[in-house]
């Protein structure tokens, strides 16, 4: 009879729990697109300065924030599909043990849901990021 | 049967076919044990149950009795519009009706409902034995009794609150509701959204950890993934109206000046710290719902669900857009139109994850063979109500129709549509669905169809009509209107509406109370469901499994329909019979199973601590400040009673989870233990009242009228320093302490000789934990010397006061760090602490590394910022 030695399981990964905070982080990329545009705006608006410095300026800087979130959520949704294909490349033998052979397509199955939903948060996330976005581009600013 | 399996090298690999298991001996003699072990005490100790179905049909119970209060209360305001010029009620005690209407729908009915729904079925869906802290499920429960019992108690002796259940500013300022009324909202709300909290913490935990043996991400019930996201979401959604009500409640008690406009305050910011709750809000109450309709379709469908993983990815999106969608309750209060149309176009957008699952709903009814029974037609109603309740929001996510149907009846019917739709509709539905889970019973089909025409029809007469009054202009929140309006043939319809629905929901109590009392026996598995709640006899037992089952599939029930009486017979995981609470936890992507739970049994901890924390609440309702503090010195010193009895002072030497594999318990490490994840889902939700409160003071900086201030922060580099040095010093020596207890964890097989150095560095621990909570103390003095000394009179500008504030929730991190480390400096001493249990230095080292972090940024904030000006 054993008992699991490590004792503080500080050693190991910790499962796909992280993976599936990280499967969300474009999501949270949209958060923090649509908090900067509206603190930005507000700033823009409420202090003056988008007729001190200028509409033009303000409104390229909301751009470019907008802009850098959706090629950051992009970003992750290309390294998750990276990812996900190196996953379906046939893998080197392993070594074949019963609990390998156990734990292996439950494995797989587990990790291709997480990547697939990974893949379907960040493209969600990006399609969202452009949608909130793009009125920066036509509308006036401070009206 | 099959002969046993041999232990695999790994212990912590599952076997092939752990059913193979041999059953023990006497499968009566485990119930017995089990029953002996997880019973349920009866008379007044039944008060000290934790257990979770208790806890679940008790929050169930309570939510419905209220839900009652609340539904008198509108028949009350229908009964009042019902004609024009009615004397039925005069404006205060109508202003009180509709105050506490929505108030108890929303905070004592609907959330604790759902709450108690996901208690209840959740470890049984998962196929665990409780949830991940059954005496704080106790204390989630009481405290939002006690809270509720506060607002009604208001509301009978006429001092209810009156300024509408958002409390808008400044009509709930002191200076336009005098009296009670709204601290009684401030204080119970926020008794009750602590206990949501809790609540909170407990779902996401165990939905995480305590799950049945291979139940992995891909595998887990979709209710489940509702709960996890909308437990989630609670975390960061309850806490900014818990800091609005503070301020609020600090403002009327003390003058602190957030929301007087004269003073620098602001009273858009009330609006927008309610409403970053308010709209998640809707979701955190719509979620659960939806989870019940995505579990119940199936059954009736007779097929899996269409579209799983689109759906779990739905939920998740309306998780993070319904974040994002506050400002769409404030387009008329002058925000720029860019910034309208950011919040309009995410509005439009929450509706594509929407709509994806009633299309996923649809799909799996027109794949499958639907069965029209009873749960069926409310989920039909909840279709037809919910989706026409989506279409009218869209309407109102467009920022120009909002400008016209603002404030008006119009809003009223679309809230309930999306709302008695989204929520109480699939509630009925699952009332029928589960209800033999807990009675044992059968539902009447012809009293339940009755009620559901009654309530059907009564609740669209009363509402799809109320549009239209909305659109002729009838506004919110009238008591009386004029007979030349023309409203009054609606107002009439929409109160017989009303009264129908009021018949519907007496006829379905009837029907419930008859159910319980006559109806034919279930048997088990009633519907033919898929998923592990009905693996079990009903009604069900204390313990739910004599053994926990190893789940291969997302419908286990369909895939082994024999599994409940393998389980009964205690052939699964810890089917031996045990002397002490278990029930394993796992890793939370593949479903391993990694620990075994030791959970705490019945406790009248819970109870006391609600009752001094309710000691406290109403001490600060009638503003007795010195019997207040009484009641927190008790609160407290029932959690450290509470804290200091939990943990063992021996080492784990592990549990036989079946025959030949052993796992070690929770107590063994700390990243397994429910404590870790609970600690930093707490934190979570205190970073969420930390952001919230920086984003108080930015707004207030930047938006409120009458800045900058007569008088900045003055430079006080003594406190400061002090300050930041303790605090730092502080968190570095719970670093130490931690680094100390772990010293030995590397040893494979450890001597006499080990075990006593590892006791020798457990000792030293504890003294780097003293000096920790001795750094912390200088800390919290040294940020109160900086509140004296450098803060300008905290009555005189908002900027006073939300500075102070900044450095009171400073302080407040740094007094329960000192509390904390010396808690843990004495349990290493009493021999609670060792390299194995060396759970609690590692919540030390957690709670000083973020208060180290909120300390440093509120200085910095505090300092830096004013330069920057």
């Amino acid at each position: 009879m054993s008992v699991a030695a490590d004792s503080h399981g500080a050693g190991r990964k910790q499962g796909r729990g992280r993976g599936l905070l990280w499967a969300s982080a474009g999501l949270f990329g949209w958060v923090s697109c649509l908090v900067l545009l509206y603190a930005g705006l507000s700033i823009a608006c409420r202090t003056g300065s988008a007729v001190a410095i200028g509409e033009p300026v303000w409104r390229g800087l909301l751009v470019a924030t907008w802009a850098a979130h959706a090629l950051l959520i992009a970003w992750l949704a290309m390294s998750v599909l990276r990812s996900k294909r190196a996953e379906r490349a046939p893998a080197t033998p392993a070594i074949d043990t019963i609990e390998a052979r156990d734990a292996g397509p439950r494995a797989d199955h587990d990790a291709g849901f997480v990547s697939r939903l990974a893949l379907l948060l960040n493209g969600v996330a990006l399609l969202a990021t452009l949608w909130i976005g793009f009125p920066v581009l036509v509308l006036p600013l401070c009206l | 049967m099959n002969a046993p399996r041999a232990a695999p090298a790994d212990p912590r690999a599952i076997p092939a076919d752990p059913h193979a298991a041999s059953a023990p001996p006497s499968a009566i003699a485990l119930h017995h044990r089990l029953r002996a072990v997880w019973g349920n005490p009866g008379g007044w100790e039944s008060l000290a149950t934790v257990n979770h179905s208790a806890i679940g049909l008790r929050f169930i119970v309570t939510a419905l009795l209220f839900f009652l209060i609340g539904g008198v209360l509108a028949m009350l305001i229908r009964t009042q519009l019902a004609t024009s010029d009615n004397a039925f009620a005069g404006h205060e005690t109508y202003n009180q009706w509709f105050t506490m209407h929505g108030t108890v729908m929303m905070f004592l009915f609907a959330i604790p409902v759902l709450e108690g729904f996901a208690m209840y079925l959740l470890p049984k869906m998962l196929g665990a034995r409780d949830l991940a802290y059954p005496r704080l499920s106790a204390f989630s429960y009481w405290c939002y009794l006690f809270g509720g019992l506060m607002l009604i108690t208001a509301l009978a002796t006429g001092v209810a609150p009156s300024g509408g259940w958002f409390m808008y500013t400044p009509l709930s300022g002191a200076r336009y509701s005098p009296g009670i009324g709204a601290d009684v909202w401030l204080i119970g709300v926020t008794f009750a959204e602590v206990s949501a909290v809790c609540g909170a913490v407990e779902l996401i935990t165990s939905i995480l950890r305590l799950r049945a043996p291979g139940m992995s991400l891909a595998r887990m019930p979709l209710f489940a993934w509702y709960m996890l996201v909308t437990a989630a979401m609670m975390l960061a959604g309850f806490p900014p109206l818990i800091l609005g009500s503070i301020l609020l409640e600090i403002e009327r008690a003390f003058g602190w000046p957030f929301f007087d406009v004269a003073r620098g305050g602001d009273p858009l910011l009330w609006q927008h710290l309610f409403w970053l709750f308010g709209h998640p809000e809707v979701y955190i109450i719509f979620l659960p719902a939806a989870g019940m309709v995505s579990t119940m379709i199936p059954v009736f469908a007779g097929r899996p669900i269409v579209g799983y993983r689109w759906i779990v990815a739905s939920v998740i999106t309306m998780g993070f857009i319904s974040f994002g969608l506050w400002v769409h309750h404030m387009f008329t209060v002058g925000i720029p139109h860019l910034a309208q149309v950011f919040f309009s176009a995410a509005s439009m957008l929450v509706a594509v994850p929407t709509a994806i699952q009633v299309f996923a709903w649809i799909a799996t009814l027109w794949a499958g063979r639907p069965v029209l029974r009873l749960p069926m037609l409310y989920l039909f109603g909840f279709l037809v109500v919910f989706v026409t309740g989506g279409l009218t929001g869209v309407m109102l996510a467009l920022v120009p129709f909002d400008w016209q149907a603002h404030d008006t009846q119009f809003v009223v019917a679309h809230l309930h549509y999306v709302l008695v739709g989204g929520m109480v509709f699939p509630l009925l539905a699952a009332i029928y669905y589960w209800l033999p889970h807990v009675t044992g019973r059968m539902p009447s089909e012809s009293l339940g169809k009755w009620a559901f025409w009654l309530i059907f029809v009564g609740f669209n007469l009363t509402f799809l009509l109320m549009h239209l009054t909305g659109l002729l202009g009838m506004p919110r929140r009238v008591h009386v209107y004029s007979p030349d309006a023309g409203w009054d043939w609606l107002n009439l319809s929409s109160s017989i509406g009303g009264f129908i629905q009021a018949i519907g929901f007496v006829l379905l109590l009837l029907d419930l109370y008859l159910h319980a009392r006559m109806g034919r026996g279930a048997g088990r598995n009633p519907w033919g469901a898929g998923t592990l709640e009905w693996a079990m006899p009903t009604p069900a037992s204390d313990y739910n499994f004599a053994s926990q089952p190893r789940v291969d599939s997302r419908q286990p029930l369909w895939d082994r329909p024999a599994l409940g009486a393998e389980l009964a017979a205690g052939r699964h995981y810890l089917g031996a019979p045990a002397t002490r609470r278990e029930t394993i936890s796992v890793d939370v992507g593949s479903g391993r199973p990694e620990r075994v739970v030791v959970l705490p049994g019945n406790s009248w901890l819970p109870l006391q601590a609600a009752a001094a924390a309710g000691v406290f609440f109403t001490c600060l309702l009638f503003k007795l400040y010195l019997p207040a503090l009484l009641g927190f010195a008790l609160l407290l010193a029932v959690i450290v009673r509470w804290a200091w009895r939990t943990g063992q002072r021996d080492d784990d030497q592990g549990v036989e989870v079946l025959p030949g594999l052993r796992l070690l318990s929770h107590r063994a490490g700390y990243r397994h233990a429910p404590g870790w994840a609970g600690m930093q889902f707490s934190l979570a939700a205190d970073v969420a009242l930390f952001g919230s409160l920086l984003f108080g003071y930015l707004y207030l900086w930047l938006i409120a009228p009458g800045w900058p201030p007569p008088q900045w922060l003055a430079w006080q580099p003594w406190p400061l320093g002090i300050a930041l040095v303790a605090v730092l010093g502080a968190a570095w020596a719970a670093g130490r302490a931690r680094a100390l207890n772990r010293a030995g964890a590397l040893v494979p097989s450890m001597s006499r000789a080990d075990h006593a150095s590892a006791a020798t560095s457990t000792i030293a621990a504890s003294r780097w934990l003293a000096l920790a909570a001795l750094l912390g103390a200088s800390a919290t003095a040294a940020l109160g010397w900086l509140i004296a000394a450098a803060v300008p009179p905290v009555t005189s500008h908002a900027y006073a006061a939300v500075s102070t504030m900044l450095i009171v929730y400073a302080m407040m991190h740094t007094a329960i760090g000192v509390l904390l480390a010396g808690f843990v400096a004495c349990r290493c001493r009493a021999g609670f602490v060792s390299v194995q249990r060396c759970l609690e230095p590692e919540l030390a080292r957690l709670w000083w590394g973020y208060t180290a972090l909120a300390v440093l940024i509120v200085l910095g904030v505090l300092h830096l910022l004013p330069v920057a000006q």
